[in-house]
Parts: structure tokens; C-alpha cells; sequence
């Protein structure tokens, strides 16, 4: 499903992105890797998810643009 | 040997850097691009060595321009201006430890490339706060090169990783070149080095709060509206006093040159040319100073990264992104800067167009003419000006944004790229870096600016010195009244000599080599309202804007102050060679247009030329403000004229 679809507070696995390569590529180098877990901390406009195991890792703001083409597994 | 400082954005590197290089670093740029490059030299372990602060990148192998200027310098095929370029003979990996995941991928990248290495794990006690242990010697063992955990807070550690400048190793270890088979020896990695199962805490909490209020639809655009009325209050109201200081010193050394030397061309050089030029300029450089000062607090303070967000909504429907504000913001001090901070925008078109249109904006060098025009034409009326002084701010972003549009759908073509960006964690602001930032821009913007402005001002000095002309017979006769009456009406006499002094500037304005011209080329600005007088005004201040109002003055009433009532009385009620007003409504209204809309700067030029990677850009945005500019005022000349 799209990452749009999850409500706020959910944790996810990201499974693929439809974009660009080099924007696949920047979002992959950036956290999002396949199978990375992370948490949704705010949906609209951007969409904010917090990436990474326990209290580690970063949070990274999407557009919501992009954030339609990033397929995420809910868990 | 060469030390290069290499690891993501926001981990702590320049701040390493600093620690390291404290003030003995040099900034340059990387040939051929407008990245920064940091250099410093410095001795680590009896060594001499060379360190360079890399830009900040997520990964060697993307299509970026931080990423392949980091390949360069690690290839030896690029090094900052003024060094030779050739590999470096050691690498300094900084990794931030609340993050150690995603930053091991790019350690891994880097060390595949079997140069001399040395880690340091930045933010070590932040991350034992977070309940994130890293264990070191593991770390290093894997790495196959010395770790270091520090904390720049705190100091814990930098010494010694100063120490390991030097004694970077080649790593032994096998590290995975393919993406997926690296991201897993990342993870494999983490999971023996790192103990980090704490849930999700308070603070994590309050930084989703304040996201979700910096970014909401509404919240986010209040909370950014009442950020900058705030920074702009402050810059108009701090820089105050030291431009009133920069403005009497530039004053008084002109006076004090004009005591010292003889009457004569050098003299007139110096202080009308050289003082009054360099003057002209500096006194702009306390508004850029704080002006970049107050945004790298917000940046350090993590607050603008949310902030680009909230204007993506807003400038997006113009073809442009979020990252545009900062030039926008900065536009309205100075475009110079504003050009510069363009850097930030990372798609190419976006960029350009950015560039393109944040002349747009209302510099502070408009003021003084805005001033002027709209005191002239609301006499008294001081709730009138200010909104014609707003307007003429209005008329600047709408022509930038509606010229914006036309770029991003002609020459400019293609998909706007959305924004993903890395939101840092919220933070004090250090005063250390923000200063460092707003100097250097400071010193930028002299070096550029100042010299452009320096030698223009000298040309547009001798061509409204030379040649010199007699006195003219108007004021002779006067003069010669005057000498008639200086006992009987001493007051009389000395109003009579007055105007004989102002009947002289007029006289030789006309003849000028400046004055010339103007009238040679009076023609094409006639349908806009203006004389000859105007003309030569329009002219001069292609160089610079403020030069209109001092210009005009010293054509009008032989003196630059302006503030001086019966100054400004004569050049509000000046007339033309045919004995009409220079400034009627409608001329007035023209003008206010013109100087809103065109570009009028050439150090805003030369920056674009340089920024935008060419000549034609600069070339291109000069046509097209002046075109927009001299069409508008057309329009608004004759619409005001048919009216009243």
C-alpha cells in the first residue's frame, strides 16, 4: 500500500518506490531502503517518518508526491 | 599530506572542523562550481597537515553535486582553488552516533576505496542519553581503522581524535561495492556494534508536536509569518545604528580628505569617486551581516528545514521550491547574497529560476528612491506613502513570481522536483557558527560588490565631472546681484548666491559628458515621462539604484542631502529645459514602476553570471527586467495621464 495510506503513529516496512532512479537513489541513500522499519509521525502535506531501530536513526519529510510512490508494508 | 573531512549532512562535521582548524581556515571553491571548500593547515602528531571540510553527502554514488565533488577530491581529480589537486593521503570519517545505521553505508562506501582512515563518531553522549551504547573496539574492529567516540558539547574525545589525523589506516576488512550487499554488511554491522532498543521518548514526542505545528497548513504559515516580521524587525531596527555610524564616518573622512588636499580632480576623485562610491556600498553590509546571521540561527536551531515545507505549498503553483525562501527572504536586504544562497536549491532548473527572478524583490538600495517618490507624491501624507511603499514591495513579488511561471514553462521546462529533505533535531543555535556565517557573507559581499561598485562609481564620477564648463551667464548675473545688495540685504544676497551655485550645477550638468549623453538618449525614455534630468538619473543608477536620488539632487540643487528640506524642495518642484515639472504624478507613478521593476544593479549581474554558470543568464534576466520595466511604466504613464 502507499505510505499516504498509513495514519499517524503507525510503524511500517518500506517495500519498493516507483519514482525516478535518481530519486529512488537519493530517498534509498537518505534512510529509505527496502525493508528499513520506520514511524509515521505526521501524514499531509509533508509527510514526516522517523526511520530506524529504537531511539536511533532520523526523521525525513516527504512531499506528498513522492510519498504516493513509496509502497510500505504496515507492521 | 591532505586530510579531507568526509561524512553526511548535519553530523557534526564543520563544527569538528572548527574545533580543529579554530581561525587559521581559509574558504575557497571548488573550481568550475559553487560548492564551498574549508581549508585549513594545521600540526597533528609532528605532522604538518592540510585538512578540507568536504560537503556534506548520503552517498558517494549520487547524480548530486556535493557527491561528485567528494568523488573528485577522494579520485584526486579536484581540490579547492588554490591547492593542486591529487588523492588525499588521509580520510577523517564522521559519523553521528544517533544515526549510525544510515551513516555506515556511506563508511563503507568510502573505505572500499582503500584510502588511509580514521572514524569519529560524533554526538557519543547524545546518543548514550537516547539509550543508543556503542561499543568502540568492536566498531574499529570491523571497520578495520581507529574509531573515536567525542562530543563537541562536552569535548569529550577531540583530542584524541585530533590525534588520529595522521594515523589513519587502509582497512583490511572486505566491504561489499554492490548497494544491496553493502546496506546489509551495514546492518550486520549495527546489530553487532550497537545496543539500542530504547522506545520511543518524550522528547521524540515533542518533536513530532512541533513538526506537525511548524508544517500544519495554517499554523505553520502563521508561525513563519510572525518568524520573519520578527527577523526583518530586527534587521531594520539593529542595523540602524551602525549604518547611521557608516554613513557619518564615510561623512567625515570625505570632509576630512577635502580640508587636507587642494581644490582640484584628485580631490574630487577621492571623495566624490572613491569615498562617496565605497561608502555607498558598505553602508548596506550591517543589514547582510545580521541578515545572515539571524538564518543560520534559525538554520542551527533546525527550524528552517521545516520552514521549506510550508513555502514549497506557497511557491510550488509558481514552479518553484521551497528551498527558493531563503533567496526570497534575502532578496529584500540584497540580491546579492540572495543569489548566492541559490546554492541551496538542488534542482538545476529550480535554481535558475530562482536566480532569474529574486531581483525582483525590493532590495534595500530601492529604499532611498522609494522614499523619495513617494514623499513627492503624498506631501505630508505619511499613511499614503506607507502604502505606496508596500505596494511597490507587492508589485516586486508578484513581477518575480508571474516571471517565474513564464521560465518554468518556456525555457525552463520540465517536472518540478518535490521535496525530501532530512528534518535535523531541534536544537540551540551555537553563536560561534552563526557569526563565522554572517562575516564571511559580509566579507563576500564587500569583495564582490564593492570592487564592481568602486569602479563604476569612479567611471560615472569622471563622466559627470568632465569636461568642466564655464560658469553660466544666469548665474553670473546673479552673482553680480548679489554683490550689488550685500550690504543692504545681507540675507537677500546670500539667497541670490545660492542660486547662482545651483544655476551653475545645472548649467554644468548639462554639458557633462554624462549630461550629454542623457540627452542623446533622452529620446527612449520620453514616453515613460522622463526628461533629461531623469534620464541621466535612469542611467546612473544602472550602476547602482540609490545613485538616483543623489544624482538627481546634485543635477537639481548641487548638493547630494536630500534630507536637507529646501534639497529636497527643489528637486520635488524642479522643472524641465522647457519650464514644465520634471515630477508630475504620472512621471512619478512611471518611475516608482521602473525602479521597482528593473534590474539596476551590475555587481547583481556579475553575481548571476557567475552563479548561473554564464553571461546569457545575466544577459537574459538585465533584457527581461528592463523590458517588463519600461512596458509597465509605459502603461502606467499614459493610463495615469489620460486619467488626471
Amino acid at each position: 500500500m502507499p505510505l499516504t495510506q498509513l495514519s499517524r503513529g503507525q510503524s511500517a516496512r518500506l517495500e519498493s518506490c516507483t519514482l525516478p532512479e535518481f530519486e529512488s537513489a537519493e530517498l534509498r541513500a537518505m534512510g529509505l531502503k527496502p525493508e528499513c522499519e520506520f514511524r509515521v509521525c505526521k501524514m499531509g502535506e509533508p509527510c514526516i517518518v522517523s526511520i530506524g531501530p529504537g531511539a536511533s536513526g532520523c526523521r525525513i519529510a516527504l512531499s506528498k508526491k513522492l510519498a504516493d510512490h513509496v509502497h510500505v508494508r504496515p507492521c | 599530506m591532505t586530510v579531507a573531512f568526509i561524512g553526511n549532512p548535519n553530523v557534526g562535521k564543520t563544527t569538528l572542523f572548527n574545533k580543529f582548524a579554530g581561525r587559521r581556515q581559509k574558504t575557497s571553491n571548488f573550481p568550475g562550481t559553487t560548492q564551498e571548500a574549508h581549508v585549513a593547515s594545521l600540526d597533528a602528531g609532528g605532522r604538518s597537515l592540510s585538512i578540507v571540510d568536504l560537503p556534506g553527502i548520503y552517498s558517494l554514488g549520487l547524480d548530486q553535486s556535493e557527491s561528485s565533488i567528494c568523488r573528485g577530491v577522494l579520485e584526486g581529480s579536484i581540490a579547492p582553488a588554490g591547492t593542486r589537486a591529487s588523492p588525499p593521503g588521509g580520510v577523517l570519517l564522521v559519523l553521528d552516533g544517533t544515526n549510525l545505521l544510515r551513516n555506515l553505508q556511506l563508511a563503507g562506501e568510502v573505505l572500499a576505496r582503500k584510502i588511509p582512515t580514521a572514524v569519529v563518531v560524533t554526538m557519543a553522549d547524545d546518543a548514550s542519553r537516547r539509550g543508543i551504547h556503542i561499543d568502540r573496539e568492536k566498531l574499529a574492529s570491523h571497520l578495520g581503522c581507529p574509531v573515536v567516540l567525542v562530543s563537541s558539547k562536552t569535548g569529550r574525545g577531540i583530542d584524541e581524535a585530533r590525534g588520529l589525523l595522521s594515523t589513519g589506516v587502509i582497512t583490511e576488512s572486505s566491504i561489499p561495492t554492490e548497494q544491496s550487499e553493502l546496506e546489509r554488511w551495514a546492518d550486520a554491522v549495527y546489530a553487532d556494534v550497537c545496543a539500542d532498543d530504547a522506545p520511543v521518548g518524550d522528547r521524540d514526542r515533542l518533536t513530532d508536536r512541533l513538526d506537525r505545528a511548524f508544517t500544519h497548513p495554517v499554523l505553520g504559515v502563521v508561525t513563519f509569518a510572525a518568524i520573519m516580521t520578527g527577523l526583518f524587525w530586527v534587521i531594520f531596527t539593529l542595523a540602524s545604528v551602525p549604518m547611521d555610524g557608516i554613513d557619518w564616518f564615510f561623512a567625515t573622512l570625505g570632509a576630512v580628505v577635502a580640508d587636507v588636499l587642494p581644490e582640484g580632480p584628485v580631490r574630487e576623485l577621492l571623495t566624490d569617486g572613491v569615498i562617496a562610491g565605497v561608502g555607498g556600498t558598505v553602508i548596506f553590509l550591517p543589514q547582510i551581516i545580521l541578515l545572515f546571521f539571524l538564518i543560520a540561527l534559525l538554520e542551527q536551531s533546525g527550524y528552517l528545514a521545516r520552514a521549506a515545507f510550508v513555502i514549497d505549498r506557497i511557491l510550488r503553483p509558481f514552479g518553484l521550491p521551497g528551498h527558493a525562501f531563503v533567496p526570497f527572504l534575502s532578496a529584500h536586504a540584497c540580491a546579492i547574497p540572495a543569489i548566492m544562497s541559490a546554492r541551496a536549491v538542488p534542482d538545476r532548473r529550480d535554481r535558475l529560476a530562482t536566480i532569474l527572478v529574486v531581483p525582483f524583490m525590493s532590495c534595500s538600495a530601492r529604499i532611498p528612491v522609494y522614499v523619495l517618490l513617494t514623499q513627492i507624491l503624498f506631501p505630508g501624507s505619511s499613511g499614503k506613502q506607507a502604502l505606496a511603499f508596500t505596494g511597490c514591495y507587492v508589485l516586486g513579488i508578484l513581477a518575480g513570481l508571474v516571471s517565474a511561471i513564464l521560465a518554468r514553462g518556456t525555457m525552463l521546462r520540465g517536472r518540478s522536483r518535490p521535496m525530501a529533505l532530512e528534518l535535523p533535531r531541534y536544537q540551540l543555535p551555537g553563536l560561534f557558527y552563526a557569526t563565522k556565517q554572517a562575516f564571511y557573507r559580509g566579507w563576500l559581499f564587500v569583495r564582490k560588490a564593492g570592487t564592481v561598485i568602486l569602479a563604476i562609481s569612479v567611471v560615472l564620477w569622471w563622466l559627470n565631472a568632465y569636461p568642466g564648463s564655464e560658469p553660466s551667464p544666469v548665474a553670473e548675473s546673479l552673482r553680480s546681484e548679489a554683490a550689488q545688495i550685500a550690504r543692504a540685504e545681507p540675507d537677500r544676497a546670500d539667497e541670490l548666491l545660492l542660486r547662482a551655485n545651483a544655476e551653475d550645477t545645472k548649467f554644468a550638468s548639462r554639458n557633462t559628458f554624462l549630461g550629454r549623453i542623457g540627452s542623446a538618449i533622452q529620446p527612449v525614455f520620453a514616453p515613460i515621462g522622463a526628461d533629461r534630468q531623469l534620464t541621466v538619473g535612469i542611467l546612473a543608477s544602472f550602476a547602482a539604484r540609490e545613485v538616483f536620488v543623489s544624482t538627481m539632487a546634485v543635477q537639481i540643487a548641487g548638493s547630494e542631502d536630500t534630507e536637507d528640506e529646501t534639497v529636497f524642495e527643489a528637486v520635488s518642484t524642479a522643472e524641465r529645459d522647457d519650464g514644465s515639472p520634471v515630477f508630475t504624478e504620472a512621471t512619478n507613478w512611471s518611475m516608482l514602476v521602473f525602479f521597482v521593476l528593473a534590474i539596476q544593479c551590475l555587481p547583481t549581474l556579475v553575481v548571476t553570471a557567475k552563479e548561473a554558470g554564464g553571461w546569457k543568464w545575466a544577459g537574459l534576466q538585465f533584457a527581461w527586467m528592463t523590458g517588463v520595466a519600461y512596458v509597465s511604466s509605459l502603461v502606467v504613464y499614459t493610463v495615469v495621464t489620460r486619467v488626471l
